[in-house]
């Protein structure tokens, strides 16, 4: 055991996830805050946490609190992030970040004056496809990459009968598609391609039902770095399963199956050997029991905590002072910024109908 | 109906695509190709010769002083065709113009109002209206069994021009002679979402570089669009990807999402009922009985991308309605044929793209007022 103590805020995925991932880095749960108090004290006793509650101030003020996690709806993260910093407490917070990229630098600075840990929830910086690709495309093995596709269609939430949390379908909540997988998406277009130059976007919806939030989004974009390329996902699509991550450079392509990665140029295509540091265990779902909607379901193939428990355990060594590696780079509040810039970009282009230029 | 009993007359212009698709679809139609036209004295002769065809010329001006020419078909490179197509125009030839159409919009508008003006018939080389496996998603979607359309994903990468040893002819490297993979593809997708969804409001496009290559023509592109109807969707391809084939067609909506099976005739639909695959219908499937290339007519890595051959079967087929609708014969509405109009609307689409890549910014597809042509 590490010896630190954290609290989960959110009963959902905080459970679902957070929880497992920080007990397997070593973290003790001393409490998990939640709106309900029937569902926190179910979620809780379920979960083997001794303290249910629905004050994040009683939670704080608990004996052994070092860190706070948060998995609650994205328009609440500000308030709950601030009241941990204030309170001195390390935080992990989940994507997409915040309200906005200006409530997004709000809690940086708040953070980097308490002098806390900051981390923002984009594990898959650490899922094996993804992180071998990233350096495959930064060795140059690839020449200069130049057309990036990244492609994920479902059909999850195809059926109107299936449900979601009433905060997911609403956009003034900070629900929708877009903030739950394209800002994954664009942190590993961050990760492997460098810094967005500008997008112009489409947010539609493929189901017919009285969402405010869309369930696609299309996405045409530009890197600094002078890549081009598309980001194109729903998950309400009826169809097969598409899914392609790929970069194309001057020299060759890579792409993921999964964990596998391949590259192909002019010597044939091959395998690339993931390095000894990327290796992933088996996918580990939870218990089927405690997935109750459809949403719930994004989180059933367990993909997520492997990844999330390198998140956890980083964030335990950033808390006790070790060194950590620097490949992949821990996803700080610093990258919950820049992800917000390119997320309140692609929302302003798809309102606006233009291209929208970010950064500078 | 003395005319029917007759064959039509054609001259080919162009030595490459024009020999090796017009030529045979032309003949599968059953026109006598009466002469080849080309630039190169040497070359235009060894490939009449080759082709069996009995006449090369190095002019159309010569060409069209031959007996029996009807009409002309122009597979020269992109910027060369308004010239050739008003030649033929003028001289009351019926045209058939490969794409992309012109050098620009305005170009294209001259040369289509030259055509309504002269009464011939024109058509647009956009075979691929006729591909079984594209007409057949057309018209499901336009049957409603995806609902409404929302979104559209078109995608196509092949390695084709990846090496550099693969060679182009020059004009297509050249992006100042209308070469390039937008110009080349991108043209057929773009009619392609034209006939399936409808008209283009706006691009947001990138025309990118895989290649590093003395081309100043683009070998990949990507576009973001979204449609009048609403409809939003992308249209990405490259020819120079050393990747795996990735090739996409589908159509998601709100009742469901159909799809081409690769660049097959394979076409489903997925909605709450379950997966089918949706029969071929009315005179799609493909020909049979195709004309074979002749021995050694393939030089570049340009000639084999050309010559795949899936082409040929939607050309055929493209070329016995231009042969119908000059005998007067009535033809199918469905798949509707390209006409110069169509032309125009897919320049104005290609316009809009490379403005877009060029100013890095969303642009509106203009609106060309075709009654206005039709009043030059």
């Amino acid at each position: 055991m590490s010896g630190l103590g954290a609290v989960v805020v959110g009963t959902s995925f905080g459970c679902l996830t957070h929880v497992r991932a920080l007990r397997a880095a070593g973290f003790t749960i001393r409490a998990l805050v939640g709106r309900d108090p029937e569902r926190t004290n179910v979620r809780a006793k379920c979960f083997d946490i001794a303290t249910g509650t629905t004050s994040l101030a009683d939670a704080l003020a608990l004996p052994g609190v070092d860190a706070v996690t948060i998995a609650t709806p994205p328009h609440t993260h500000a308030p709950v992030a601030l009241q941990a910093i204030r309170a001195g407490k390390h935080v992990l917070c989940e994507k997409p970040f915040a309200r906005d990229a200006a409530e997004a630098r709000v809690l940086l600075d708040a953070a980097e004056d308490a002098g806390v840990v900051h981390l923002v929830g984009t594990e898959f910086r650490w899922g094996t496809g993804p992180a071998t690709m990233a350096r495959v495309v930064r060795s140059g093995d690839i020449g200069e990459p130049r057309l990036a596709t990244f492609l994920l269609h479902i059909p999850l939430l195809a059926d109107p009968a299936s449900e979601v949390p009433e905060w997911w379908s609403d956009a003034s909540q900070g629900g929708g598609w877009l903030g739950a997988h394209a800002a994954h998406v664009v942190d590993q277009v961050r990760c492997t391609l460098g810094e967005f130059a500008g997008v112009s976007a489409s947010l539609p919806s493929l189901s017919q039902r009285a969402w405010t939030a869309e369930d696609s989004y299309v996405v045409h974009f530009r890197t600094h770095a002078g890549c081009a390329g598309i980001m194109q996902s729903s998950a309400a699509d009826r169809g097969p399963f598409l899914i392609a991550s790929r970069i194309a450079g001057t020299q060759g392509t890579v792409w993921t199956e999964g964990d596998r990665v391949q590259i192909a140029d002019a010597s044939g295509p091959r395998d690339v050997p993931v390095p000894d540091d990327l290796l992933a265990g088996p996918p580990d779902p939870p218990a089927s029991d405690l997935l109750i909607t459809a949403y719930d379901l994004l989180h059933a193939t367990g993909i997520d905590i492997g990844p999330y428990t390198r998140l956890a355990e980083t964030f335990r060594d950033l808390i006790l002072g070790r060194a950590v590696a620097e490949d992949p780079a821990p996803p700080t509040f610093a990258d919950g910024v820049a992800t917000m810039e390119v997320l309140d970009a692609i929302r302003s282009a798809a309102a606006e109908r233009s291209w929208v230029s970010i950064g500078g | 109906m003395a005319k029917s009993a007759r064959t039509i007359g054609a001259v080919v212009v162009g030595t490459g695509f024009g020999c090796i698709t017009h030529v045979r679809a032309l003949r599968a139609a059953g026109f006598d190709v009466v002469a080849v036209v080309g630039r190169d004295p040497a070359r235009t002769a060894e490939r009449a010769a080759r082709f069996g065809v009995a006449q090369a010329c190095t002019s159309l001006t010569a060409a069209l002083e031959l007996p029996g020419v009807d009409a002309v078909t122009i597979a020269t490179p992109p910027h060369t065709h308004a010239e050739l197509a008003l030649a033929a125009i003028a001289r009351g030839r019926h045209v058939l113009c490969e794409k992309p159409f012109a050098r620009d919009t305005a170009e294209a508008v001259d040369v289509l109002a030259a055509a309504e003006s002269a009464g011939i018939v024109h058509l647009l080389g956009t075979e691929f209206r006729w591909d079984p496996g594209q007409a057949t998603l057309a018209r499901a979607v336009a049957s409603g069994v995806v609902g409404e359309p929302r979104t559209a994903t078109v995608i196509l990468h092949v390695p084709a021009l990846a090496d550099l040893a693969a060679e182009v002819p020059p004009w297509w490297a050249d992006a100042s002679s209308g070469g390039g993979w937008l110009g080349a593809h991108g043209s057929q997708v773009i009619d392609q979402v034209r006939v399936t969804l409808g008209e283009f409001a706006g691009v947001s496009a990138s025309l990118v570089h895989l290649r590093r290559s003395a081309m100043t023509a683009e070998d990949s592109f990507v576009v973001h669009f979204r449609l009048r109807s609403g409809v939003v969707g992308v249209l990405q391809s490259s020819a120079a990807d050393w990747g795996p084939y990735l090739i996409e067609t589908r159509v998601a909506g709100t009742e469901g999402t159909a799809w081409i099976d690769g660049i097959s005739a394979a076409v489903w639909v997925s909605d709450s009922t379950g997966t089918r695959r949706l029969p071929i219908r009315d005179g799609l499937a493909n020909l049979q009985r195709l004309e074979p290339l002749p021995a050694g007519v393939l030089h570049t890595a340009y000639d084999r991308m050309v010559a795949h051959g899936l082409d040929l079967p939607p050309y055929t087929r493209l070329a016995e309605v231009f042969r119908d609708r000059i005998l007067g014969r009535a033809v199918l509405e469905d798949p509707r044929p390209a006409t110069f109009v169509d032309g125009v609307e897919g320049m104005a689409v290609l316009d809009a793209v490379r403005r877009s890549a060029a100013e890095g910014r969303w642009v509106e597809v203009d609106r060309v007022s075709l009654a206005e042509t039709r009043g030059r």
